[in-house]
């Protein structure tokens, strides 16, 4: 099973101004969720649905995520690192978007995206894809304002059905942390996600 | 110019490794053992990158449900020992083919020789009432988080039945319930051949097939 993330950030004339292509780490969590997925009788019904971002992760170098507002809307620690298959969550998730700036707990917070219908481009692998617009992530709240001019996402995760999207503290069964992309509204970020079996 | 971000790397991977053990056994003892490694082939590949995703997001649709819940075995693949009595008469009329397929070969499909757990000793096309596959034993036990393994007591009276004196088995499948166990060419998910190990009617088989998303 190949794990592969490429994340690109493209302007508004479509040029490419950051990509991270590597791979990722399918956790235990994730492993588990594989094996409790195959038996005949087996309950576990959930599929992957969901990705999300944040600004943990011990690649996380960009000084803004260190500063108020990020280091108080979205604290934490920045310790995890993409090796260890225990982690359960993201370490400093981030709102994709929000009516409320700032760390106040709202029903229209999002912290998870939809993934689109996946794709599979040969036998055995399947393909998830997101596309993160100019304003989510460093989005616009309700009165207007853009709370988060600048957001250094580092750190991304894969969720499975059963997540719920208005809530932070979600468990994922995939996970990345990679050196910071400073989101703006200057940008779109795709995030395409492959696994290959076999 | 794009940044491109560096990246260290780490579990790049998941192999779906097997091992599988079958013991067979005359009045409870031990008389021969065979142990190894199978092949998750491709079409088990298919298989796990279809199971964990959506065909539709709105509303929710699967794209496939099944899960394993068979076993079958054949006198197939390129470890059959015996092919003087898998070749002879009373097996060759009613579990003819070839014996070329390899547990290295991720193209594998089906079984090469499938056998009947139980039925008739009819030549193809076979009776509908005639058991190819065999249930595993649910539920499967787990042997840590990421295992899983899946047994099945292959009894006295099964495969070696009637005129079937003695089948040298060689060859094993796994096979979800998509799989209909009443005919003999169901596609499956893993395989391995393996030395052959002879079923009579004195003879019970365990066979233990254990996978770890490592």
């Amino acid at each position: 099973m190949e794990l592969k993330l490429s994340i690109v950030a493209r302007n508004r004339a479509n040029r490419v101004v950051y990509r991270h292509d590597g791979n990722n780490m399918w956790v235990n969590r994730g492993r588990t969720y594989l094996r409790d997925k195959i038996y005949f009788g087996s309950t576990e019904e959930r599929r992957i649905r969901y990705m999300g971002f944040g600004i943990g992760g011990n690649l996380q170098s960009n000084a803004l995520a260190y500063i108020a507002p990020l280091s108080t809307e979205y604290p934490g620690t920045n310790n995890q690192n993409d090796i260890t298959l225990a982690l359960d969550s993201l370490e400093r998730p981030v709102q994709i978007t929000s009516d409320v700036a700032g760390n106040v707990v709202d029903p229209s917070d999002i912290w998870l995206a939809d993934l689109a219908v996946p794709t599979f481009p040969r036998t055995g692998m399947v393909r998830w894809q997101h596309v993160f617009t100019e304003t989510d992530i460093s989005y616009t709240d309700g009165g207007g304002s853009t709370p988060y001019l600048v957001v250094p996402i580092s750190e991304v995760g894969l969720y499975l059905s059963d997540a719920d999207p208005t809530v932070s503290t979600n468990e994922l069964v995939a996970y990345d942390t990679f050196q910071p992309i400073p989101k703006t509204q200057l940008f779109n970020i795709t995030v395409t996600w492959s696994v290959l079996f076999g | 110019m794009a940044k491109r971000i560096p990246s260290m790397r780490k579990h790049a991977t998941i192999e779906v490794k097997s091992n599988l053990s079958l013991v067979a056994r005359e009045r409870g003892k031990i008389v021969e053992r065979r142990e190894g490694h199978n092949i998750w082939v491709a079409l088990g590949s298919e298989y796990l990158a279809q199971i964990i995703a959506y065909s539709s997001m709105s509303p929710l649709t699967t794209i496939r449900d099944d899960r394993v819940r068979y076993m079958g075995v054949g006198m197939g693949g390129t470890r059959q020992l015996a092919l003087p009595t898998a070749n002879a008469s009373p097996l060759v009329a009613p579990y003819p083919g070839t014996n070329a397929q390899t547990d290295t070969d991720e193209t594998v499909q089906r079984l090469e020789r499938p056998v009947r757990m139980t039925g008739g000793s009819s030549n193809f096309p076979y009776s509908p009432t005639d058991e190819w596959l065999a249930q595993v034993q649910a539920p499967p036990t787990f042997p840590d988080a990421t295992s899983i393994t899946f047994r099945r007591l292959i009894q006295e009276n099964e495969v070696s039945y009637g005129v079937f004196d003695i089948v040298p088995l060689s060859e094993v499948g796994l096979f979800t319930n998509a799989a209909n166990p009443n005919v003999y060419n169901n596609t499956l998910l893993a395989y391995d051949t393996f030395a052959t190990l002879s079923k009579t009617e004195k003879v019970a088989i365990e066979i233990s097939w254990t996978l770890r998303f490592a």
